[in-house]
Parts: structure tokens; C-alpha cells; sequence
């Protein structure tokens, strides 16, 4: 019907035209974005693969430091990529996301299941278990997690934790290679040789799986996306740990990477991720930021400025685990909280309104 | 006056135009019933929410299949009143379980489908089923106020309509008709048109007039087919463009009751009945009704004046106004409350409401009272110390204004007695900034 109406349109289109935002580029781009998020985390992950082998068959402090730092590497890399946490990452039948980052993890099951007789081989002996024992948190906890009450204090503790039981180097394997399984099943969905998610963005309405009607669609989808995440942010990184959702008392065991003491810095690089979607890539590949400016120069200013307070407002909250922060630092926290907010609401509100995107779908007649 | 008033809406009228509008009427609204399960909506909308937001204090939403069972219901009367068989009690089944639908969620809230509502209503009221039925196919003659009273009720619709664009955004700025055209800027050929100001400024006046004066036109015989043609035009590019569902199918189909009663004749070309002269007056008392429900249709949406301000940002006294299609509103809401022992806690929309009920609750300030009034009761059931005070941290815009609250945040929004007028705060930017 659509195709009806820009035919009719299109032969009394004439004269002066104004100047348009490219939605279809802005969405390309984005798919770009996607594989290139992912290669990243592909990287890291073999890099983290190499340090775990070398710990485990020589299990030193040295060692141990390189893993840690993989580690984080690899969570940073993943982070990055959280804003394209929708498609094959939650919905059937990929469904990946809960297999590769369901946090916070959960470190009784953990150590029931380290504790347990359960094979541990490679990673297809954790293909059957639930998301809860594996992934990303589950992975931090062992590397990081003393007991379940507290992380070790240094690299000698930790890598002795680790020559006492051998089956938590089995146990790290395993998640590691799990989740480069997980991985490249997420890549492959999204790329050509597979199921080529990434046409649902560069073009919409042209897959059997009709997720967009059109590119505005898409590109609503993807600014959607990008509020969602910050407000993932915002609510589950930082207010709930801070006590928000529960009368003020802080719930320091929900930060998202609490053995790991890097809460704030994944806070922070997820956040950076949502901003790439916003800015569009180095080389000139067209943001959301762009398309806002496209109608207000004044209100991307506005953002980009949220978008720089809230992360400073974040990175002060490095440096000290955000489980202590929200205890003996609350404000600092909450200015986080708040700044996140500012920027919400120009996202939310101004530009949502501005660019008449849906930031939640909208299926019934609306009049 | 009155007696001549009386006979002349007695009078007999060939009954055609009117039950071709049944049959379409009742077809259309099967169809839309199909449509609401087809796509889920049924769950999404009714049953899937874990709160709503009733019209009327007490009425409940049924459990999941028997709302499954409502809408069976509304499709099964809408044939009903289609084929015309048992005609008021159809039309009676179709106008509770309908307008039941209507009452139980405000989030649901449409102005065409106050508008079936209200065509049931009076349908309920026509001898319709007398003729052109499954059982009585010869199609006989109707009182003239059947077909009045329902040009009437359509003039209304779109007079209204058309006084609700007589503001400022519509006239002065085209929005926010700006801003939904821009969403095609992308398409090919025609996109550079639609994200130009002055289409929608050509969409905004001429939609204006379309709604103000359609009706008159529609009325003379000499620019009826004129008038038709233009109904039949903006309602076509209202539907393509805008996901406004079957409102536009609907009007396309009502307004042929603007025709000579008897144009469906000339589709099988059929005789007309002969023309019988009124025998009796329309009783008084059916005269003094048929007024009561006209002047309150011409009151109802004057109320939203009451309250002053922009109507579109207040949204007092707004619904049932045939406010359509005025506002692109956008808002980002979050509760606090605070427990009898100083306990705070932040709510996000996300945490209780549906995906449709997230977009519609932080802009319209008597549902988000609403929700903390529900928040109260939920929190305090779970054990939080009474009297747990909801506030309202809520942003909005209107047609692209820059963002600014919408309400007050230090009023206590579950408590009973402020007024509207205390906690909902101004529109202070009447002109965008940018």
C-alpha cells in the first residue's frame, strides 16, 4: 500500500526539496557497527582463550595477571556491543544473550556445580546447563571470586585457589570455549554466510522474517535500543546497587561485576557503546546523533553534552568497587544516577518527539 | 415548531442508505475484532498488563479467556448486526461488550472507537431490523431520524475535529503533522516532499477545512460527489500514512448516509419503496432524548476549555473531544516513594507497565495519579510501612517543544486531595526554542 503511495507522490514531486536525514545509511552503518563490535569481541576472546591455557598448564601470579586482564578486555569488548543485545542475541531461535552475559552471577550455584562430579571436559559439557553456570559472570566469578562472599586479595591468593583445585582451570576452559561457541553462533546469525540478521537493518522489509516494515522502522528499533540500554544502565548498574529499588538500602550484591570490582568501568563501556550507535563510526558512518542534528543542532549539542557528564559522572565512580561506593559514597553515585537521567530525558523526550520515533512499540491505532 | 419538527422526523424514508451502513457497520467491526486477536493484541492490550486504568472505579479486566471471550463476543454481535436478525439485542450485546472494552483500560482509549460506541447507541435505538435483513431481504421504508440522527452524530465528529485543529501548533507550525511526514523523508521519490515544511503545512489547512466544512458539502446534493470523492481521498492518505487503524475504512463507510437515502438501489438497481406519508409524530419524549444526547455530544468536548491552558498538555477534560490527531507527545516518567519511616524507593514505568501502556501513562497526568495511587496500594500490601507518599519525577513534550515537567514533583500524588490544577504544572514554553 505504502509502494502505492509513493508512486502517487513521487509524479507530483517537484521543486524545491528539503534536505533529508539518510535513515537508510544511518541504519547500514549500524549493522556495520554490529559486525564490528562482535569481530572485536572475537578477538578478545581468543586472546583471553590463550591466557587461560597458559594459566592453567603453568599456574603463576604472572599468569594469573594476564588472564585478569583478558578478562577484561573481553568484558569491555562485550560491553561495547550490549546496545545490539536484541535479534539473535534474545529472541528464538538463537536466544545467545543469556548464554554469553547473565549477570550478576550467582556464586553459590557456582560452587555447586564446581563442587560437583559434573563433566567439564570442553565447553559442549556446559551446552546442557543453565545460563546462570556459564558465560561472562560466571567466568568473572572464578577467576575473581575467593568464596562466595568476597574476591581474592592478590594473584598469589588466587592462583594457590586455583593449584589446590584443578577443576576450576577445567571449569575456565570450558566457559571460555563455551562462549567462543556462543559467539560465533551470534556472528553467524547476523552475518551473510548465516542468517543475515543484519538485513533486517540495511534492508528492511526484504527478509522473510519481516521484523521492520521499513528503514524508519529500523531505525526507530535501533534508537530504542540505544534507551534501553542506557536506562539498563542507569536503573540495574547503578540505581539498584545505590538501594533505589529498595527503600535507599544499598544491594551491593547486585553490581554487575562485584568479585571483578569493575562495575563502574562496564557501566561505563556499555554506555560508550550506546554512543557509538549515537555518534555513527569514525569513518563517517552516519549516528543517531546525526540524525537529531539533522532537525535540532541545538538539541545534539544538549545530548552530546548528557552523553560527556554522564560518562565523567561514571568514571569517577572507578577506582573503588561499586559495592563500596554505594555504602560509604552514595552521592557520588547518585550524581551518576541523576546525570544518566538528564540524558534519558533528552533522548527520551526531546528527540524521541522531535524525530516522532516510538521508544516503546506502539501496535494498537493510535489516534 | 416542535409538532412540525416531530412529523417531519417521523416521516418515512426509504430505508436503503441505512442498511447498507448496518451491514457495513457491523462487518467493519467483525473484521476489526478478527484483527485484535490475529495480532495479539488481545493479549498484548488486555490480558498481558499486570495494571489498567478504568474509566469507571471497580470495573475489573476479566480473567485472560473470558477477555479472549469478549471479543468473541463483539465479533459474533457485530455479524449479528450485520445480517440484521435479532437487531436490537445484537446491537445491545455488541454495545456493552464494545464499550466494556472501551471502559476497563483508559491506555486503550480511541476516539473512533467512542465513536462505535455511540453509533451502536443509537443504532440500539432505530427500528433497524424491521427490513433488509437475513429473514426480511425487501428492503421497506425508516423513520427520517434514523438517517438524521446518525449524520448528525458524524457531522459532529468531524466538526469537532475540525475545532480542535484551531490551535496554534496545527495552524502556525504544522505539527505536529511535520513531524510524523518527516518519518517517510526516507522513501524513495517522494521522500525530499515529505520532510518539506510546507507539505505539512498544505496537509494541516487543508485537513482543517476538510473537517469543518466536509459535512455542509457533503449535504448539498450538487457537491456531494465532490465532497465524497474528498472523503474518500483523505481518509485513503490518513490510513496509508498514519497507523490509525479502522477508523478511516469506518468513515469511508458512513458517510454515503450523507447520499440520497436511497443510492443502494442503484447498485442492484432495485425500486425504491412507496413513498408513505407520516402517519404520526416522533413521541416527545423520544424528541426531548434525541435532544439531551445532542446537546451533551455538543457539550462534551467543550469541557476541555474549562481548565484553560493547552488542552494538549493538561489533557483535562481532553478525551471524548475528537482531539485527533493534534498531539505528538512524548514523556519519561519515574515514581518516588517514600514509606512512613523515610525508606525511598525509585520506580521506572518499565518495572509495571506494558510496552504500550510505557509510551501513553507518562504523558497523561490522570493516569500516572493513577498509577501511584496503584503503586500505594501494591507497596503497602507488600509490607512497606503505611502511608507510603508517591511522587512523580515526569518530563514531557508536546510537538516538539523542549522537554519540561509535567507535574509537580513535590505534591504526593496518592494522597486524595489536590486538585488537578496543583499538581499538574504549565505549559510555560509555549514556543519551541528551536
Amino acid at each position: 500500500m505504502r509502494a502505492v503511495l509513493v508512486l502517487v507522490f513521487g509524479m507530483v514531486a517537484c521543486g524545491e526539496s528539503g534536505a533529508s536525514f539518510d535513515v537508510p545509511a544511518l541504519n547500514a552503518n549500524a549493522a556495520a557497527l554490529v559486525e564490528a563490535r562482535y569481530a572485536d569481541a572475537a578477538q578478545e576472546l581468543s586472546s583471553l582463550s590463550s591466557a587461560a591455557e597458559a594459566f592453567c598448564a603453568a599456574p603463576t601470579p604472572a599468569a594469573y595477571a594476564t588472564l585478569v586482564a583478558r578478562l577484561e578486555a573481553t568484558r569491555r569488548a562485550f560491553k561495547r556491543a550490549e546496545v545490539f543485545a536484541f535479534g539473535p542475541y534474545t529472541d528464538s531461535p538463537w536466544r545467545v544473550g543469556p548464554d554469553l552475559d547473565l549477570w550478576p552471577a550467582e556464586p553459590d550455584r557456582i560452587e555447586a556445580f564446581l563442587a560437583s562430579d559434573e563433566p567439564l571436559s570442553d565447553g559442549e559439557a556446559l551446552e546442557r546447563v543453565g545460563a546462570k553456570l556459564k558465560g561472562l559472570p560466571a567466568l568473572e566469578y572464578l577467576v575473581h571470586g575467593q568464596d562466595v562472599t568476597r574476591p581474592f586479595v592478590s594473584s598469589e591468593e588466587a592462583t594457590v585457589a586455583f593449584q589446590e583445585n584443578p577443576r576450576r582451570c577445567d571449569y575456565v576452559r570450558a566457559v571460555v570455549e563455551n562462549l567462543g561457541t556462543r559467539l560465533e553462533d551470534l556472528r553467524e546469525a547476523w552475518s551473510p554466510e548465516g542468517d543475515h540478521y543484519a538485513l533486517e537493518l540495511s534492508a528492511p522489509g526484504s527478509t522473510e522474517r519481516d521484523i521492520y516494515a521499513d528503514a524508519f522502522e529500523a531505525a526507530s528499533a535501533l534508537f530504542e535500543q540505544m534507551v534501553f540500554t542506557i536506562e539498563n544502565v542507569q536503573q540495574l548498574k547503578i540505581g539498584k546497587p545505590l538501594g533505589l529499588r529498595t527503600q535507599g538500602r544499598p544491594e551491593p550484591d547486585s553490581a554487575e561485576a562485584r568479585f571483578s570490582e569493575r562495575s563502574a568501568l562496564y557501566a561505563r563501556e556499555t554506555l560508550a557503546g550506546a554512543r557509538a550507535l549515537y555518534d555513527g563510526t569514525p569513518d563517517a558512518g552516519q549516528g543517531i546523533g546525526d540524525w537529531v542534528a539533522s532537525r535540532s543542532p541545538e538539541l545534539d549539542t544538549q545530548i552530546m553534552a548528557a552523553f560527556d557528564a554522564a560518562e565523567a559522572a561514571i568514571g569517577d565512580l572507578q577506582g573503588v568497587a561499586l559495592a563500596q561506593r554505594v555504602s560509604e559514597e552514595p552521592e557520588i553515585v547518585m550524581t551518576a544516577y541523576e546525570r544518566l537521567g538528564n540524558l534519558r530525558q533528552l533522548l527520551v523526550v526531546d528527540a524521541a518527539g522531535l524525530l516522532a520515533v516510538t521508544v516503546t512499540f506502539n501496535p494498537t491505532d493510535g489516534d | 415548531m416542535t409538532e412540525r419538527l416531530r412529523l417531519h422526523l417521523a416521516t418515512p424514508v426509504d430505508g436503503a442508505s441505512l442498511v447498507a451502513f448496518r451491514v457495513a457497520f457491523g462487518l467493519a467491526m467483525a473484521a476489526n475484532a478478527l484483527r485484535y486477536e490475529a495480532k495479539g493484541w488481545v493479549h498484548d492490550l488486555y490480558v498481558a498488563p499486570e495494571l489498567a486504568f478504568p474509566f469507571v472505579e471497580g470495573l475489573e479486566r476479566l480473567p485472560g479467556p473470558a477477555m479472549h471471550g469478549v471479543f468473541a463476543v463483539v465479533f459474533l454481535s457485530a455479524i449479528g448486526i450485520a445480517s440484521g436478525v435479532a437487531h436490537r439485542f445484537c446491537t445491545a450485546v455488541f454495545l456493552v461488550a464494545f464499550s466494556y472494552l472501551e471502559l476497563v483500560d483508559r491506555t486503550t482509549y480511541l476516539n473512533h472507537y467512542y465513536l462505535v460506541s455511540l453509533l451502536a447507541a443509537l443504532m440500539l435505538a432505530m427500528p433497524l431490523g424491521r427490513s433488509g435483513t437475513l429473514g426480511r431481504r425487501r428492503i421497506g421504508q425508516l423513520p427520517r431520524w434514523c438517517l438524521w440522527t446518525l449524520r448528525l452524530q458524524l457531522g459532529l465528529v468531524y466538526v469537532f475535529a475540525g475545532l480542535a485543529k484551531l490551535r496554534g501548533d496545527w495552524l502556525l507550525r504544522a505539527e505536529p503533522l511535520h513531524t510524523w511526514l518527516s518519518r517517510y523523508a526516507h522513501a524513495p521519490l517522494v521522500g525530499p516532499l515529505m520532510d518539506d515544511v510546507w507539505l505539512a503545512y498544505v496537509f494541516s489547512w487543508a485537513g482543517l477545512f476538510f473537517d469543518l466544512f466536509v459535512v455542509f458539502f457533503l449535504l448539498r446534493r450538487r457537491t456531494r460527489p465532490l465532497a465524497y470523492a474528498a472523503v474518500v481521498g483523505f481518509h485513503a492518505v490518513t490510513a496509508l500514512l498514519f497507523p490509525i487503524g479502522v477508523f478511516p475504512w469506518l468513515m469511508i463507510l458512513a458517510t454515503p448516509l450523507f447520499f440520497e437515502p436511497s443510492w443502494p438501489r442503484r447498485l442492484w438497481r432495485g425500486h425504491a419503496p412507496p413513498r408513505i406519508a407520516a402517519t404520526r409524530r416522533l413521541p416527545l419524549p423520544a424528541l426531548a432524548m434525541l435532544a439531551a444526547w445532542f446537546a451533551l455530544q455538543a457539550l462534551l468536548p467543550l469541557r476541555q476549555h474549562l481548565h484553560g491552558g493547552n488542552a494538549c498538555w493538561h489533557e483535562q477534560g481532553y478525551r471524548f473531544a475528537w482531539n485527533v490527531m493534534v498531539m505528538e507527545k512524548t514523556g519519561l516518567l519515574e515514581l518516588r516513594l517514600r514509606d512512613a519511616e523515610g525508606g525511598e524507593t525509585r520506580l521506572a514505568p518499565r518495572e509495571l507497565l506494558s510496552p504500550l501502556q510505557q509510551r501513553l501513562v507518562p504523558t497523561q497526568p490522570d493516569l500516572i495519579r493513577d498509577l501511584a495511587r496503584q503503586v500505594r496500594a501494591r507497596f503497602e500490601a507488600e509490607g512497606y510501612p503505611a502511608p507510603v507518599e508517591v511522587r512523580a519525577d515526569v518530563w514531557a513534550s508536546l510537538n516538539g517543544r523542549p522537554s519540561q515537567r509535567l507535574l509537580d514533583p513535590n505534591v504526593d500524588l496518592a494522597a486524595d486531595a489536590a486538585l488537578p490544577e496543583q499538581w499538574i504544572l504549565p505549559l510555560h514554553r509555549e514556543r519551541p526554542s528551536r
